[in-house]
């Protein structure tokens, strides 16, 4: 197979997060470096990503790029932001490892003007809001 | 919305008053701390049965907090009011100083939740950086 350096097959479930047999390290590592931060709970009581949300966040990402994207953990979810020009996409992962959800929106001139909050989402889903965020006029 | 106590909750606060929330996570503010982000705004029904805290005064804002501050924020309650949400920033009559924002939607409730995340976008557009660093707590008089 021919494989990039980091990068890996990237299964699109249906309705959940997908489960392919291989992680991207570098995601999984930015993925780690985020929910280890003490600076991003709120406090100690705060709860922790679960393990296997983690693995799972990490192998849905494997084959996105996640360089510009903000990690951050929040009550055991894993929230995952885009942010370009007036587009925000949130793709939040958890705190139950079925759970997947994609916010987009876009912001014009203090106010959303555009949002839908897709749960249940898939990899499809939130490929195409990347895409709209890499691209506002394209029609997805 | 969620906000389910309602006891200790008073007048409206002036429109001309900026009103203060420290930040408890690092990532109220962004990376490059030039901008307020959208996270610094979410409420949880789970803990903020009475309302989103803020604090009349910066140090007051984050004086709750055991583990520190990252710095505060700070936003007019016109701009809060002039939303389209129907939010309210109240005074609380229990703690004097401290501030609420009522009728703000749920990030933790499904069917609030888009609601929630558009309120917490246009509320952290028009809050600004208070201070970018942590704020030094002085004791409080006894």
């Amino acid at each position: 197979m021919n494989a990039r350096p980091n990068s890996f097959r990237l299964e699109k479930p249906s309705s959940t997060i997908s489960d392919p047999s291989v992680i991207d390290i570098t995601v999984l590592n930015k993925i780690v470096d985020a929910i280890s931060n003490a600076d991003l709970y709120e406090s100690e009581d705060e709860p922790r990503p679960h393990a296997l949300l983690i693995t799972k966040t990490a192998k849905a990402l494997s084959g996105i790029s996640v360089a510009k994207a903000e990690i951050a953990p929040f009550f055991g979810e894993i929230n995952v932001t885009w942010k370009e020009g007036g587009i925000r996409v949130k793709a939040t992962f958890g705190p139950d490892p079925a759970l997947f959800s994609v916010y987009r929106e876009r912001f014009e001139e203090g106010h959303v003007t555009q949002s839908h909050l897709e749960e249940n989402a898939n990899l499809d889903y939130l490929e195409a809001s990347l895409q709209w965020l890499a691209d506002p006029f394209v029609n997805v | 919305m969620c906000d389910e106590q309602s006891a200790g909750i008073g007048e409206l606060v002036p429109e001309d008053v900026t009103v203060f929330r420290g930040c408890d996570r690092k990532n109220y503010l962004t990376p490059l701390k030039d901008a307020v982000n959208p996270r610094a705004f979410y409420k949880r029904g789970t803990n903020h049965k009475d309302g989103l805290s803020l604090a009349l005064d910066m140090v007051e804002s984050v004086r709750p907090f055991k583990k520190g501050n990252f710095g505060a924020i700070a936003i007019r309650v016109g701009d809060i009011h002039a939303l389209r949400f129907g939010l309210e920033v109240r005074f609380d009559t229990m703690t004097p100083g401290h501030i609420l924002i009522r009728n703000l939607p749920c990030i933790d409730r499904p069917r609030e939740k888009e609601t929630a995340e558009v309120a917490a976008a246009e509320l952290a557009f028009r809050a600004r950086i208070a201070s970018p660093d942590p704020i030094p707590i002085p004791p409080t008089a006894q």
